[in-house]
């Protein structure tokens, strides 16, 4: 069975192609526009991944990945912050939140698909 | 060398005692002396009234009184030497005359006169010490006033203390400071007037400069001065460089800390709005990057996708790239004030019936409701058509933007007698409260849900409302969340942009 993955974007033309690169590569998956709704999907569709985007109108990406890593149900699902933007400090916040990964805006799909590929397999 | 010519003026009535005195200077080889007589205190009063002598020689006894009467009363007024003579035995009279002014006296006799010229000398030359010596004094005392009152100037809090800190002396400002005389503080310890302490602070600068004999300063908060200060402290040295006491000054920087505080702020907002600008750049750029790279393979490959969608997905961005750029191109150019403006006089109903046609098959397209309702009694006013076209173009799209369902209205109406206004209304999403007072700031989208996803570059409203202060018009916005929002803007009909 292929793999899911959860992108929490609220961007929709980069939800577009990072979820069109997943799904070439052989992915499930499955989107949201805004921290809310990534938060309802994480519970109903329990994805294996979650990529995360840092600046959502509702909720902080760094929030979100807070409140999974400290929740017993969700803590081992791996999680992959999008940025478009590393100011100094935010990496310390960056450690904290617990995400496993971040990867800076414009990214290459290629390191995208090896993190993700490799954080999946680790997490078997 | 030239023999400086004297004028004395010789107060005598006894034709006889007159002449052996005018044949004495005339025989004498080393003064040269005109000689003025005057035989009566009338005469005397008259010659005084018309010439500066260099020296007067009087005689007590005179037809019209005595020569006491003519004296100036006391040794401060005397403006020129005076020597009295009196009869022999007459001690009474001539401790009275120098008590009224006199230089000298001598007891009057033929020897004596024809020593004149050497008494002249010698009461000339006392003289001139004597005004020397005051002349000293004088310029003494104005040097210690100068000083005082620069001192006294000085807006710095200025005092000077000894080795034991004893302050020695305090100017005005420090005075005032404290709320003291500076008699009151003269001989106190320093460290108790200022720091109400028993002893020297530890980081008193005064420790470094007793060790090095160099100037030392640091900055205090208001806690001491009820001000922050530069505080300088600087040696006070003997004839043998030994420190013996210091001069502290401190300089109020309360307006230095609010300029560097005000550098700094813009420092923060130029640098938030670089990391913004970055961020807000990065996020297009990577939909146009990953587009264009999957069109690309799709095409090579020939696989499933068509590479249309891509391609479409890229030029949206490209266009919202290029907005971006233009929006804090703008931005750059309003605030350098390079923004150039031509005002001339126009037709705002016109204006504004043309953004509603332009804006139509965006409202249709979305199955919204469009309006617009137009004073017909408006007449022109002054004002740059494109600035104003671009904010009720900005005004509208957001509108529309936040709009699903209901009606956008275009309303222009009169505002008091001397402004129009300009109103734009909608039934959508509406705004928080919350967000109100941020609204027209620089990349405060953030809070406003739904907009990134329409390409909002987050400086349309803070543009506008630069443009509109340059018009020297206003611009504000009425919402109820959930209800809908009107955002108006007014100009004013008879001043020009200046």
């Amino acid at each position: 069975m292929s793999k899911k993955i959860l992108v929490v974007d609220d961007e929709p033309d980069i939800v577009q192609v990072v979820s069109f690169r997943l799904r070439n590569a052989g992915y499930d998956v499955v989107t949201a526009l805004s921290g809310r709704k990534g938060l309802d999907l994480v519970e109903s569709e329990r994805p294996d991944l979650i990529l995360l985007d840092l600046r959502l109108p509702d909720i902080e990406g760094y929030d979100i990945c807070e409140k999974l890593k400290n929740d017993e149900k969700y803590k081992s699902i791996p999680v992959v912050l999008l940025t478009a933007s590393i100011i100094s400090g935010s990496v310390k916040k960056l450690e904290s939140s617990g995400a496993d990964d971040c990867i800076l805006k414009p990214f290459d799909y290629e390191d995208l698909l090896e993190i993700v590929g490799k954080l999946i397999k680790k997490a078997k | 060398m030239d023999k400086e010519i004297l004028t004395v003026l010789l107060v005598e009535d006894e034709d006889a005692h007159v002449e052996i005195v005018r044949r004495a200077f005339r025989d004498h080889y080393l003064l040269e002396v005109r000689l003025k007589v005057a035989g009566t205190l009338r005469e005397a009063r008259k010659y005084m009234d018309e010439i500066l002598p260099d020296l007067v020689v009087l005689d007590m006894e005179l037809p019209d009184g005595s020569g006491l009467d003519l004296l100036p009363g006391n040794k401060e007024d005397i403006k020129y030497p005076i020597v009295v003579m009196t009869s022999h035995g007459d001690e009474k009279m001539a401790v009275e005359a120098l008590k009224l002014g006199a230089l000298d006296y001598i007891v009057k006799s033929e020897d004596v006169l024809v020593e004149m010229p050497r008494i002249a000398g010698r009461s000339i030359r006392e003289w001139s010490n004597i005004t020397k010596r005051k002349e000293a004094e004088e310029s003494l005392k104005n040097a210690a006033k100068e000083w005082q009152r620069t001192f006294d100037s000085t807006s710095d809090i200025i005092f000077i203390q000894d080795g034991d800190y004893n302050i020695t002396r305090v100017n005005k400002a420090c005075a005032n400071m404290v709320g003291s005389s500076p008699e009151e503080l003269i001989g106190r310890k320093c460290y108790r007037v200022f720091h109400k302490s028993d002893k020297p602070l530890p980081e008193c600068p005064f420790y470094d400069v007793k060790r090095d004999g160099k100037s030392h300063s640091m900055m205090l908060d208001k806690t001491v001065f009820g001000m922050p200060v530069a505080l300088t402290v600087s040696p006070l040295l003997d004839d043998e460089a030994n420190v013996v006491g210091a001069i502290q000054v401190a300089k109020d920087i309360t307006e230095i800390i609010a300029a560097e505080d005000k550098i700094k702020e813009t420092a923060e907002v130029k640098s938030k709005f670089v990391s913004t600008v970055s961020h807000e750049l990065r996020t297009p750029l990577t939909a146009i990057r990953e587009s264009i790279d999957i069109a690309l393979e799709e095409t090579l490959k020939g696989g499933d996708h068509s590479p249309e969608e891509f391609l479409n997905l890229a030029k949206k961005n490209v266009d919202r790239l290029t907005r971006l750029i233009d929006d804090v191109l703008d931005f750059q150019k309003i605030d350098a004030g390079k923004m150039g403006f031509n005002v001339d006089k126009n037709d705002i109903n016109e204006v504004v019936r043309e953004v509603y046609q332009t804006l139509l098959p965006l409202t249709k397209e979305k199955g919204l409701k469009c309006e617009i309702k137009l004073n017909g009694a408006i007449l022109g006013i002054s004002f740059d058509r494109d600035k104003i076209t671009q904010v009720i173009m900005n005004i509208a799209s957001n509108a529309i933007k936040f709009t699903e369902k209901g009606s956008i209205e275009f309303i222009t109406d009169l505002e008091g007698d001397n402004a129009i206004r300009v109103s734009i209304k909608d039934t959508g999403v509406g705004i928080a409260e919350e967000d109100m007072p941020r609204l027209f700031n620089r990349f405060e989208q953030i809070g406003r849900k739904n907009d990134r996803k329409t390409g909002g570059t987050g400086l349309g409203l803070a543009i506008s409302k630069e443009l509109i202060r340059e018009h020297k018009g206003k611009i504000w916005a009425e919402s109820t969340p959930g209800e809908g929002s009107t955002f108006h803007f007014v100009l004013p009909i008879e001043e020009k942009r200046g």
